[in-house]
């Protein structure tokens, strides 16, 4: 019973830390940041625009201050430059259509993961052969060819 | 035809033979078929050195009338890069990885026992430098010949031009061509359904971690000091490529444990294995293809058909043998108790393979979107931050926790060890809460101290318990060299974790600094002091010269430049100040009355620099031979 209470006390500090910070992670006004690392600077270079210092990232930069003033939000910020550029100026795809692939693959496969591990748990066994921090030191011989 | 062509003709067709005679002798165990096999062999491995050391000369040599030289090379070069220019284009790096691949196969025939687990695993890592071999011998001869000598060469591209960058190839490809090592055992255990490959690909394993990771850091170290955004990691496909591998091989090294604890995991671990060298294969075919727009593939080749082939032979051959050994593949069951090291390795492996399935899945998403909508969507670092960061939390959790689990079960007086890493997570949370007013470093920090309190709390726990029957530390340490190379891995990782963390609170600057007018951010004062031209056979540098003032302390004359080379590319280098706690990361982007420059102030820089070193020590120590090892323990006692 003990060992249940601990590990129930562990968990629950555990839960309580990972949902503590994804609560309380704040709003955000938008700033140039927020817009630069989510679009593609179109000089050709790959380059997320945050990252990129050529003229062409200037010009989209100086478009994108030019929104924030006019009071646009993040989202219309990046919609009126998808509409200019295309859909290759997002650096990421929209969470639509063909695309939702992307974004639901991994929930898909930490799923199928959970359910693994379960059964894996589930299955007990006391049968246990060596300690492995003792087997790096013996010696296993194979048969001579 | 070059003499270095012909040489590797005859390496290609000489290693065909070598694996041939291999997988027949160690099928028919016949002696005479695996001595000839070994024969062969060393000749694949004498010719594949010659034309790599060919190469090499005629780089140093200036020998233009090689097409591959011409482009990578030119007569002002430094010695240096000239000796990095081998591996600066994809057919020089298919021949490095050969020989590297070559070079494992050598340490085989010294070192590993002379069996026919051995033998056969020779036979699958011949036949993958085969695969190598063909390609240099056709379509990427590294050899081909210009019609006439031009007076010099293209030279080599700028930003391959710094130490990171010429050492970078070579530890990820010492890492790559590990992984066939480690593929090649698992391989022949399954098929032979012998469970001892595990006990022979171990320290393959460890190797080609330690490898990857060096790799992997280099290249991240280049990305920082060289592109000038100021960021080690970008989520290109290329960095991508290199994590893909490494992220599968840390899981086979915690899971190849449970299959010599409990006899379980096998399907699991081939699966790794294998997983992990199709993940080389695949990186070496992005970085060398350009399939996917990096900033890091240069130029466009004719990889695609025969890297495509190679990977899907060896998923069918893969498959098939592990259908026809699927009564030796049934594993045991692996645990006694959901709080056993046991479980915590399963959540460790889950968590892995979630990020390196995540990574894989984005990295090739742009071809899916091709196929599927018409256009390569870009896949930037808001998707992999999306699913890694909440992945990486968990991996922090889970490393203070199963460091201090036992195997088999854990007890009520196993669980109090987490008492004192609570409790000290626990100030610390309240503590920087208090002081930064930060939740998300609040939380990461005492996250932090939880699994690294853990980890301290368990060395000196082990060490003391452990050091009862030795009662000598040296031995224990020796002796039990895994563990605490674990442990010190692990304890890399912590910081690098930190190091990470400290990039959500970098802060950038645009500033415009007029000749000896101090501008100040933060705790320091920028004052530029005008500007200074170099000029070299290369390029022709501008530096924008800037005093970095804290308090009343100059601490250093940053000198950012913009570098013109003579092939007409432009390359700004930025100038980093290494504080304790954080980096000046300055980058000058033109203007002389003025310059206009970037600063940024990276938190935490040296918590990455300082991972990568212990991680490295952990990886040193789990490495250390069994032979060594136990006559260090036997010298100790004496």
């Amino acid at each position: 019973m003990k060992i249940r209470h601990l590990s129930l006390i562990l968990s629950q500090f555990l839960y309580s830390f990972i949902l503590f910070t994804i609560l309380t992670i704040p709003a955000i006004a938008v700033g140039i940041e927020d817009v630069e690392k989510d679009v593609m600077c179109v000089c050709g270079c790959g380059k997320v625009l945050e990252n990129c210092d050529c003229g062409v990232a200037e010009n989209m930069r100086s478009e994108i201050y030019q929104m924030i003033e006019r009071g646009m939000s993040k989202n219309e910020i990046i919609k009126e430059l998808q509409a200019t550029y295309g859909k290759e100026v997002l650096v990421n795809p929209p969470k639509e259509g063909v695309f939702l692939g992307l974004w639901y693959y991994p929930v898909f496969i930490i799923f199928i993961g959970l359910i693994i591990l379960s059964i894996l748990l589930k299955r007990k066994s006391e049968k246990f052969y060596a300690d492995p921090d003792e087997t790096i030191n013996d010696d296993y011989e194979l048969e001579q060819y | 035809m070059n003499i270095g062509h012909i040489l590797l003709i005859l390496a290609f067709f000489s290693s065909i033979y070598s694996a041939f005679l291999f997988f027949i002798g160690s099928n028919k165990r016949n002696v005479q078929l695996l001595k000839k096999a070994e024969k062969y062999s060393k000749y694949t491995i004498y010719l594949i050195n010659l034309s790599s050391l060919l190469l090499l000369y005629y780089f140093l040599t200036d020998n233009f009338l090689i097409r591959y030289v011409a482009s990578y090379s030119s007569r002002n070069l430094d010695l240096f890069y000239k000796i990095s220019a081998f591996w600066a284009g994809s057919d020089g790096s298919l021949l490095l990885w050969a020989w590297i691949l070559s070079l494992y196969i050598l340490a085989i025939l010294r070192i590993e026992k002379k069996d026919v687990l051995t033998a056969f695993s020779l036979s699958i890592s011949l036949s993958v430098l085969s695969f190598f071999l063909f390609l240099l011998s056709t379509i990427s001869n590294p050899f081909s010949e210009l019609r006439s000598m031009p007076t010099d060469g293209i030279g080599l591209n700028p930003l391959l031009q710094t130490p990171e960058m010429a050492v970078h190839p070579p530890t990820l490809f010492t890492g790559y061509a590990g992984a066939v090592i480690v593929f090649s055992f698992a391989f022949a255990g399954v098929y032979f359904a012998n469970d001892k490959w595990v006990f022979r690909a171990r320290k393959w394993i460890v190797f080609t971690w330690f490898w990857l990771t060096q790799g992997i850091f280099w290249g991240a170290i280049w990305a920082y000091k060289v592109l000038g955004w100021g960021g080690f990691w970008a989520w290109d496909p290329v960095e991508n490529a290199s994590l893909l591998p490494w992220l599968t091989i840390s899981a086979l090294m915690h899971s190849i444990m449970i299959q010599e604890a409990r006899r379980g995991m096998k399907l699991w671990n081939i699966l790794l294995a294998f997983t992990t060298f199709e993940f080389v294969l695949l990186g070496t075919y992005i970085t060398r293809s350009g399939v996917i727009s990096s900033v890091h593939a240069f130029g466009q080749s004719k990889l695609t058909l025969p890297f495509s082939l190679f990977m899907l032979i060896w998923l069918l051959i893969t498959l098939y043998v592990i259908v026809k050994r699927k009564s030796f593949i049934r594993s045991e069951n692996v645990v006694e108790s959901v709080l056993s090291k046991e479980a915590t390795f399963l959540f460790n492996n889950l968590i892995l393979v979630v990020m390196a399935l995540t990574i894989f899945w984005g990295t090739i998403f742009p071809l899916i979107s091709e196929g599927l909508a018409g256009y390569k969507v870009t896949i930037g670092p808001p998707f992999y931050n999306q699913v890694i960061t909440p992945l990486s939390i968990a991996l922090l959790i889970l490393l203070g926790i199963c460091v201090a689990i036992p195997w088999r079960t854990a007890n009520l007086k196993d669980l109090k060890r987490f008492l004192t890493p609570l409790i000290a997570a626990i100030i610390v949370a309240v503590m920087s809460i208090i002081l930064s007013q930060s939740l998300i470093l609040s939380s990461s920090l005492s996250l932090f101290t939880f699994a690294f309190i853990s980890h301290l709390y368990q060395y000196i726990k082990d060490l003391k318990s452990f050091s009862e029957d030795e009662r000598n530390y040296i031995k224990v340490i020796i002796r039990k060299r895994r563990r605490y190379g674990g442990y010190t891995a692990h304890l890399g990782i912590l910081l690098l974790l930190i190091g990470i963390t400290g990039w959500a609170f970098d802060e950038k600057y645009e500033l415009s600094l007029e000749l000896d007018k101090p501008v100040t951010i933060e705790d320091y004062t920028l004052i530029y002091k005008g500007l200074e031209s170099r000029d070299s056979p290369l390029k022709t540098s501008w530096y924008a010269v800037i005093e970095v003032w804290k308090g009343k302390k100059l601490i250093e004359v940053a000198k950012p430049s913009i570098d013109r080379y003579n092939s007409g590319e432009e390359i700004r280098r930025p100038s980093i100040i290494s504080e304790a706690l954080n980096d000046v990361y300055i980058t000058y982007n033109g203007g002389y009355n003025v310059a206009f420059v970037d600063v940024k102030i990276n938190p935490f820089v040296n918590f990455i620099y300082l991972s990568f070193i212990i991680i490295s020590i952990g990886g040193i120590l789990a490495l250390i031979p069994r032979s060594f090892a136990l006559k260090i323990i036997s010298e100790v006692s004496v």
